[in-house]
């Protein structure tokens, strides 16, 4: 830990005000959000009062710890605030102010006593954009980490809800709270995420992403291993089944951990509706799921390689579609991928207002008028929009980036090796997902190893259990 | 998983999860991972079945005619007696592949010698398995693509399947073979329309003998059923074992009755005079004239099948040599030695007729002898080595 | 990683695009001056417009175009048709075979084992068989369909003469019988003011091949006892007339179910061929009326004398002109009596004029149409 960046050295406060309102203003020199305010008390003793104005309810601080000081002349033991603390040293003064504390030193006693008077300003609890539901829960994390907490509380009221928290991040010095519930989770992966946990040594901490790339088991791997949510009631199941999560200060992204690859392809809407549609949209989206990885490596391939498999009829449209184009089928399709890949990833920069008029119109012009130019063949299209529609349909943002970036590899084996080549692909995709733990726990679990009892919740949606376990 | 389903999930991932990390008792084996028995069935299945359904069909009809049905069923008792044996080779040394108890039971030298003929045989088996491999899709996909490109390709795939361990080799085979039965049965339901069970007459023309020379090639595949030996310390011992592997027996022997079946029915008497009949079935298929064709996919499933089962091999091979040597990991050795499948593979014949030479009788029978007889030698002189010590015990107690 | 670039870039060897392949419909065999002639329909991939023109002439020109080759062989016929494409030649669709009864006179073995061998040909193509040259029909350009070969191929699918595809054109072959029956195709004349290529073929008749060699066309009504016997009779309505009333009856049957039933007993072969069908009136030309059941009774005798004729008018061209199994009693007694078909498999030519067959036919009438007594009497009484 670079305590330099902190503070220099470590003193025990003196009694002296003048001595210790140096020490602490030369750790704070240039903080123009310290406030350093010294008044009399009615005891007439010199006293400083050190916060942190964005941090600190001044409102409060001077109602109830300023005032009746000023007036009153009580102790300051006394003030009539919980959890009033007492700090010895500069390190602990300097944290007590960053974390929002008040600090009150009083001429003569060598310790200070600090009042937890958080309060920064926050965006209240919103619907998360990228996770909407039809029905369910509307309030989504923020980046509060005390009110994240609060909203995995006020749903999870039992004191096997076990919260540690820690910071991480030399210089940004981030809170994240290591959440599990008690009984649930197995110990020794409890063990293990500490572990890890302590084990990463990380500069700075700024979103979730950087915590789970320090403590996945496979970094290099285009599958995520955590998931990444801002939805508390998706923390609350997962905590129920046995995972953990890690809360981080400053995002409301959650990681939680170990998943498998069906996790990614669940939304929580599935338990919210009716048995027979998320059967149905469940399996809806295993097919849609493959079919954003392979559909353009298979049309490429069969376009190509295997055109006898084309009913006769089609590939008499196809034919004349493609009669006039210049470009071989696979060429044809790289183009048309990554023209889709950078209007996605352009739309997302766009601001709202604009955003979604120029990508409805905007594709179907470009469309449109690629094809009549004869650059693309009108197939291409429909092939190229129903993968991307199929990857949208992915619930877990971070999984559908792993078909995108998996259909390319593909296209390359198509166009060389025809459907055997699809098929070696689709091969290494599956030892790769063997392979892959998350957190000890197999990815392709409960399919493969497959444990009989979990496997119903793959291909079906059971009732949630009523009996206590 | 979000609606407080039942958590007897995490109790099993626990398992998994300290015994991957855990390994008891496994000193003695190259890898240190484990699979479930229902694992090792999904295995075995394309092993055997992978390379037989091309041929089985054609040799079944030329011997047996329209009993050729028959001829899987008689098969399947070498099948049988594999399977027996190594679960039977398994009580005596559990924890111990054929290479490991044949030196307990033959003693060192004679040991390490019938280990060396596997070590022989098995690339031997392998290469062929990829040159079939090699040339079935040549002849059926991709005409212009040179052999070494396809064959490679899928070795090299098998190479780091099998580099990762048995239990990723479990898992793959378990997704693979699942895909490969439900696409299948598929196939064959879309081909109900066209089949004509009357071809099912003849019956026994000329007696039973045709189907019982028609047996042999079948026999010679079933015998794989062996490897078991090779893989059973691997798998995570319930009491379930034996009848896990007889339920797999069976259903192979349905699976290779039914191919038959269907090619009766379909092709009738011209089944011989095709050279992958199988092939030509998938080829009829025509669904209101919108699916068509469709055997590139059918050669496209099928490769998943072979994928398994060069897999297996590979693996079997790798494990064996290196436990012949003596080391404590095979890891290092997967890609040398598929690089002497490979060799295997172009050595092994020169030219398409080299290779339906090499499923004719003198191979079924060289096989055989290899993958079944010389295990029953080893497993009687277990058991006689067995029975003499207790015989000695006996008599030194009284 | 270059390894992998430079396999990826040297390779896509067997990598062929749509726009490169010349995709033939329909193929035709013709023999002529000693050489074997191979048609191919080939499809021309014209880019058309979203709204297709119609007009008066139906399909736009030049969908389908022919290419023909000749050679000794087939082979060598279509090694030379390829040299005519500047596209290859893809015969993975092509549905359609036609072969000219010119061509089956001097025997088809040669391009069963072709079609049967070559990888790309599809072995439920179907077959056909032509009056003329088959090229003639290969380059008609169909108003209704996309090409010819799609208007046969529909027939086909629709039943209208035999349903035979290349693998059972080598089953029959190479089967006990040795025979085998295609429809006989021949084109439709051109409206009057259409272009002469502007027309459709159309079904007439039946061409028998006896042991792989074309040997007699047959017209109606003797095609229909053959369709009957060998089950595939599809598409018919037959008049039937009763005695005494003036007029006729016309019947379509709904399904017909032939059996054959064979029978050996003391050294003497017999076949027992049962017909079962059941029909429905379509035309009633004759004051009779369908309520009575004595009609009916009448109706269904009629009917059954009929197709008796008309089987064993079959028969007695099969057995003792051409002694040819047409309808491939050789297979059931194969299937039955294997012992004795064995001892006996050799005298098949010399046995099977001497069969014995008895027809027997069931015919019921279950249906009369929408109406029941006869229509369109004029100054009908009402009783």
């Amino acid at each position: 830990m670079d305590t330099s960046l902190i503070t220099q050295q470590n003193l025990p406060l003196t009694g002296h005000l003048a001595v210790d309102q140096e020490m602490l203003s030369s750790v704070f020199a240039g903080c123009s959000d310290v406030v350093f305010h010294t008044f009399e008390t009615a005891c007439h003793t010199s006293a400083l009062c050190v916060y942190c104005i964005g941090l600190c309810d001044t409102e409060r601080l001077e109602r109830q710890v300023l005032t009746p000081f000023q007036e009153m002349g009580i102790e300051a033991a006394q003030v009539p605030l919980a959890s009033v603390k007492s700090v010895e040293t500069t390190t602990q003064a300097v944290q007590a102010i960053l974390e929002g504390e008040a600090l009150l030193l009083l001429e003569g006693s060598m310790i200070g006593t600090t009042y937890p008077l958080y309060k920064a300003e926050n965006r209240s609890t919103e619907e998360p954009l990228a996770e909407s539901t039809v029905r369910g829960a509307r309030d989504g994390f923020t980046e509060s980490l005390t009110m994240n907490m609060s909203l995995l509380r006020k749903r999870l009221k039992t004191p096997a809800l076990k919260i540690h928290t820690r910071n991480m991040g030399d210089r940004t010095n981030t809170s994240i709270s290591l959440v599990y519930m008690e009984g649930i989770i197995d110990p020794k992966l409890v063990q293990e995420v500490k572990k890890r946990l302590s084990d990463l040594k990380l500069r700075d901490v700024l979103e979730s992403q950087y915590i789970e790339e320090g403590i996945v088991d496979q970094r290099y791997s285009p599958f995520p291993q955590m998931i990444a949510t801002e939805r508390p009631d998706v923390v609350a199941s997962n905590l129920l089944e046995g995972r953990f999560a890690i809360l981080v200060d400053g995002t409301p992204f959650t990681l939680i951990a170990p998943v498998t690859i069906f996790s990614m392809l669940q939304s929580p809407e599935d338990y919210y509706q009716n048995v027979f549609m998320s059967v149905f949209v469940r399996w809806l989206r295993y097919i849609f799921f493959v079919l954003s990885m392979l559909l353009p490596s298979a049309y490429v391939a069969i376009t190509t390689f295997h055109q006898e498999m084309i009913p006769t009829v089609l590939l008499l449209s196809i034919a004349r579609a493609r009669e006039e184009i210049p470009f071989p089928a696979l060429v044809e399709a790289l183009i048309m991928e990554i023209a889709f890949e950078a209007l996605r990833e352009a739309g997302v920069r766009l601001p709202k207002q604009v955003g979604s008029a120029v990508s409805i119109v905007g594709a179907l012009i470009i469309g449109q008028a690629a094809t009549s130019a004869g650059i693309v063949s009108a197939p291409m299209i429909i092939i190229v929009a129903i993968t991307g529609i199929a990857s949208f349909m992915i619930p877990r943002y971070a999984a559908s980036i792993a078909t995108r970036l998996l259909r390319f590899p593909m296209m390359f084996l198509a166009g060389t090796l025809g459907l055997t080549g699809v098929m070696l692909g689709v091969i290494l995709v599956v030892i790769h997902l063997s392979s892959l733990r998350s957190f000890g726990t197999p990815y392709l679990s409960p399919v493969a190893p497959t444990m009989s009892k979990e496997l119903k919740d793959v291909w079906w949606r059971p009732a949630p259990r009523n009996k206590p376990d | 998983m979000y609606g407080g389903v039942q958590h007897q999930g995490t109790n099993r991932i626990r398992t998994i999860h300290t015994q991957a990390i855990k390994g008891e008792g496994l000193h003695m084996l190259t890898d240190k991972g484990k699979i479930s028995e229902t694992q090792l069935a999904f295995m075995i299945f394309p092993a055997i079945l992978a390379t037989a359904i091309l041929s089985v069909p054609g040799i079944t009809m030329h011997y047996a005619g329209h009993d050729m049905w028959l001829s899987p069923i008689i098969g399947s008792i070498i099948g049988f007696a594999a399977v027996a044996i190594s679960i039977g080779l398994d009580r005596l040394y559990p924890g111990k592949t054929l290479i490991q108890s044949s030196v307990s039971i033959a003693g060192r030298i004679s040991g390490k010698l019938i280990g060396l003929v596997y070590i022989i045989f098995l690339p031997h088996l392998t290469g062929l398995i990829i040159r079939t491999y090699g040339e079935f899709i040549v002849n059926n996909a991709l005409p212009r693509t040179p052999l070494f490109v396809v064959m490679g390709t899928m070795v090299a795939v098998c190479a780091l399947n099998v580099r990762l361990g048995i239990e990723v080799v479990g898992r793959t085979s378990q997704i693979f073979v699942t895909l490969l039965i439900v696409l299948l049965s598929l196939i064959f339901i879309l081909l109900i329309g066209e089949l004509n069970p009357a071809e099912l007459f003849p019956f026994m023309e000329n007696g039973p003998l045709p189907s019982i020379k028609g047996a042999l090639a079948p026999a010679a595949w079933f015998s794989e059923y062996i490897v078991i030996a090779f893989l059973l310390p691997y798998v995570n011992r319930r009491k379930r074992t034996t009848r896990v592997m007889l339920g797999s027996l069976l259903i192979t022997t349905t699976a290779m009755t039914v191919i038959n079946l269907f090619c009766l029915f379909l092709i009738g008497d011209l089944t011989d005079s095709f050279v992958y009949p199988v092939m030509i079935a998938a080829r009829y298929i025509t669904i209101a004239d919108f699916l068509q064709h469709i055997e590139s996919l059918i050669i496209a499933v099928w490769i998943f099948g072979i994928f398994v089962k060069i897999s297996v091999f590979l693996y079997i091979f790798a494990t064996s040599t290196a436990e012949w040597f003596g080391l404590k990991d095979y890891k290092p050795v997967v890609v040398p030695l598929s690089f002497l499948c490979m060799v295997y593979a172009y050595w092994v014949v020169s030219g398409g007729s080299g290779a339906s030479s090499l499923i004719g009788p003198s191979a079924n029978l060289y096989t055989i002898s290899i993958l079944l007889i010389l295990p029953a030698m080893i497993y009687g002189l277990a058991w006689l080595k067995k029975g003499w010590a207790h015989f000695r015990k006996n008599q030194a107690n009284t | 990683m270059p390894i992998l670039c430079c396999v990826l870039l040297s390779g896509c060897w067997d990598r062929i695009e749509i726009n490169d392949l010349a995709i033939v419909l329909a193929t035709g065999i013709d023999y002529e001056d000693g050489k074997v002639q191979l048609t191919s329909q080939i499809f021309i991939p014209r880019k058309a417009s979203a709204g297709d023109s119609s007009g008066s002439g139906g399909s736009p020109s030049g969908v389908t175009m022919i290419r023909t080759a000749d050679g000794h062989t087939i082979a060598e016929a279509l090694n030379r048709l390829q040299r005519k494409v500047p596209r290859n030649m893809f015969w993975g669709h092509c549905e359609v075979i036609i072969i000219s009864e010119q061509a089956g006179k001097r025997g088809i073995r040669e391009y069963i084992d072709f079609f049967l061998r070559y990888p790309q040909f599809r072995e439920h193509a179907y077959v056909f068989s032509s009056e003329r040259a088959a090229k003639d029909i290969l380059a008609l350009l169909d108003p209704l369909e996309r090409s010819s070969a799609e208007s046969l191929r529909e027939m086909a699918n629709m039943k209208l003469g035999t349903r035979m595809t290349a693998l059972e054109l080598g089953k029959s072959i190479e089967g006990p019988g040795s025979s085998v029956i295609l429809s006989r195709m021949l084109i439709l004349p051109p409206e009057p003011e259409q272009d002469k290529l502007t027309t459709t073929p159309y079904v007439k008749g039946l061409s028998i091949y006896k042991k792989d060699r074309y040997v007699k066309t047959v017209k109606e009504p003797l095609s229909v006892g053959v369709l009957l016997l060998a089950k595939e009779l599809n598409n018919i309505i037959m008049p039937v007339e009763i005695k005494p009333l003036k007029g006729s009856f016309s019947i379509q049957p709904i399904e017909i179910q032939t059996v054959l039933k064979p029978r050996i007993v003391n050294q003497r072969w017999s076949m027992k061929v049962d017909i079962q069908t059941r029909g429905e009136v379509v035309l009633n030309t004759t004051e009779g009326d369908l309520t009575d059941p004595a009609v009916i009774t009448k109706l269904e005798q009629e009917w059954s004398a009929k197709l008796t004729t008309l089987a064993h008018d079959a028969l007695e061209m099969a057995q003792k002109e051409l002694r040819t199994d047409l309808f491939k009693f050789a297979v059931e007694f194969r299937r039955y009596y294997p012992h004795q078909w064995k001892k006996q498999e050799k005298n098949w030519e010399t046995l099977y004029p001497e069969l014995d067959v008895e027809v027997k036919v069931g015919a019921h009438v279950v249906r009369t149409g929408k109406s029941t007594g006869p229509q369109g009497i004029p100054d009908e009484d009402e009783n």
